[in-house]
């Protein structure tokens, strides 16, 4: 059996996704990863954890990146920061800003 | 290579993904009706499934498959066993996703599931079918591999309470009635099981609860794993609170000022190769008897078995061992097309079984099925899991992991430099801030995945 490019490409993805094909990561896709902690589009019921929906994209990228550098201690945030490109922290900034803020709901 | 031929590979991989199950799996543009996605299991990961499908778009139908109309979640249970909650905290209403996101439920049992023609029929006799399936089972026990153990037993004599219910009563019952000077042994499972730091989160709850109530009781915890979830951190606590001496393989990072005592306080843990695997219990002698010979008595024994994927995943062929494969891209069964494992059951590489890891992987798959679903190509994904225990009520540690997948190897994977546990050398603030920070967490997680 003679195989071509393509079925080749597709028998590779379909034995595992095995190449390299890193893509960016949608807002969406970043921010919900936060909202076991912060609720849903960044409306936390409990705000000892801040809410992020309705916040200011320059303050929330402000601040991720004085959690990343270890100029503002959090508790978790710093570890959970260093994961993030600027590029990403960019993208959820973008993603809870277009949300209202959780008392105006 | 160049972001054209990343994005070329990424098409592929869509491509491989629809592929295999375009066969089966009409999309909407093909349906006259709205595409159907089945919910087998209303726990943390099926919830979040149901409620995030609807989310991102409200013209689909979506259905869970649950057996019972209240869920019961299992985090928490540990301040069940201490009193610090009622059982009936634990409930979870299913109202908000039926009411306020339009989530159907069927609270029945599955008897089969048939992949080639989509069809689910059920326990009642109901019949129905699916474009896409999402099994979310949880997990089930091993209970043949130590001696002397059983369901039976676990049921009457050494309860697991590692399923909220019935079984965090019992042993509620036996914890009140032990006496005051009693020894009650954990016995945490071999890896993976649910729920990494539970069973050490269960001994520090308790040892701060029998500070106040048994003073002379000692927990003994015998493991059969050298390390655990968070294990310096919980450690670090045991150490300031439970006059816990800290074994020299886990000093290394400690703080300058950590307690020395020459004996054991009231918990104890004797790691896998110092004999801690126990290889036989005796349920009328309320005994265990480890690997080295020791047979050692204890008023209450919780012991918590080796788990594996539900019978379910079993039963709908989706194992492979113990758990189930999948691509970690789409989250899709590498056993079955249209069929996507989510949660405990699942294959998940680097990352715990957990309640948040599910809450993540079901948003994952929510996201990729919408996109099939409309024949877009799935999008690059990303995952987190982040868990905070107490070690007493005003004293918490955590672990945070922000997951990836990786191209090369197609597994999911930890960003490197980022996650891992409370830093040892934490303040006296940083601790009780994360207690607090649990609490607000349990409120917050349930309403994300519930309500």
């Amino acid at each position: 059996m003679r195989l071509g490019i393509r079925e080749i490409a597709v028998l590779v993805c379909l034995l595992g996704p095995g190449v390299a094909c890193s893509q960016s990561i949608s807002g969406a896709m970043l921010g919900d990863t936060c909202a076991g902690c912060h609720g849903t589009q960044g409306a936390a019921v409990n705000v000892t954890i801040p809410p992020l929906a309705g916040m200011n994209a320059e303050q929330f990228v402000a601040t991720m990146l004085a959690y990343r550098t270890g100029k503002q201690s959090g508790t978790i945030m710093n570890r959970v920061a260093r994961a993030y490109s600027d590029e990403e922290i960019n993208a959820m900034a973008e993603y809870f800003a277009s949300f209202p803020t959780s008392t105006s709901k | 290579m160049t972001e054209t031929n990343k994005r070329d590979f990424l098409k592929f991989l869509a491509a491989g993904t629809v592929m295999s199950s375009a066969v089966f799996a009409p999309s909407l543009a093909f349906g006259q009706n709205p595409a159907h996605v089945v919910v087998i299991g209303g726990g943390t990961g099926g919830a979040t499934a149901a409620k995030y499908l609807k989310m991102g778009d409200k013209t689909i139908r979506v259905t869970i498959i649950e057996t019972n109309d209240v869920y019961q979640r299992c985090y928490g249970s540990n301040e069940v066993l201490t009193g610090h909650s009622a059982i009936e905290d634990l409930s979870i209403s299913y109202d908000s996703l039926r009411d306020k996101y339009g989530v159907d439920f069927m609270f029945d049992t599955v008897t089969v599931v048939d992949p080639n023609s989509r069809q689910i029929t059920l326990e009642t006799g109901a019949k129905l079918s699916y474009d896409r399936l999402i099994v979310s089972p949880g997990i089930s026990f091993t209970w043949t591999e130590t001696d002397g153990y059983s369901e039976e037993i676990a049921n009457s004599v050494m309860p697991h309470s590692w399923k909220a219910g019935e079984q965090t009563l019992l042993l509620k019952r036996q914890i009140d009635a032990m006496p005051d000077d009693g020894t009650m042994i954990i016995v945490p499972p071999p890896n993976p099981y649910r729920c990494p730091p539970g069973p050490y989160e269960r001994a520090s709850l308790l040892a701060e609860m029998f500070q106040k109530e048994k003073p002379q009781a000692k927990i003994l915890v015998l493991d059969v794993k050298d390390g655990f979830a968070k294990d310096q951190p919980f450690m670090l606590g045991w150490n300031r609170l439970y006059d816990f001496q800290i074994p020299e393989t886990k000093m290394d990072g400690m703080p300058d000022d950590v307690n020395i005592f020459d004996a054991p306080g009231m918990i104890e843990w004797v790691p896998g190769s110092d004999g801690g695997k126990v290889v036989a219990v005796d349920a009328n002698a309320m005994t265990v008897t480890t690997q080295f010979g020791d047979t050692i008595h204890g008023d209450v024994i919780n012991f918590i078995p080796p788990q594996k994927a539900a019978k379910l995943a079993f039963d709908m062929d989706l194992t492979e061992g113990n758990w189930c494969p999948i691509n970690h891209l789409t989250m899709e069964s590498t056993r079955h097309p249209n069929i996507h494992v989510i949660g405990d059951s699942c294959v998940a590489d680097e990352m715990p079984k957990s309640g948040y890891s599910a809450n993540t992987q079901a948003k994952v798959v929510a996201a990729q099925i919408l996109h099939l679903l409309h024949d877009q190509e799935p999008e690059e994904p990303t995952w987190s899991n982040v868990c905070f225990s107490r070690v007493s009520s005003e004293y918490g540690v955590s672990v945070g992991g922000i997951y990836r997948l990786d191209h090369e190897t197609g597994k999911i994977v930890s960003t490197q430099g980022s996650g891992g546990v409370s830093p040892l050398d934490a303040s006296h603030q940083f601790n009780r801030l994360e207690a607090l920070y649990q609490g607000a967490w349990m409120e917050n997680f349930v309403t994300d995945s519930f309500g």
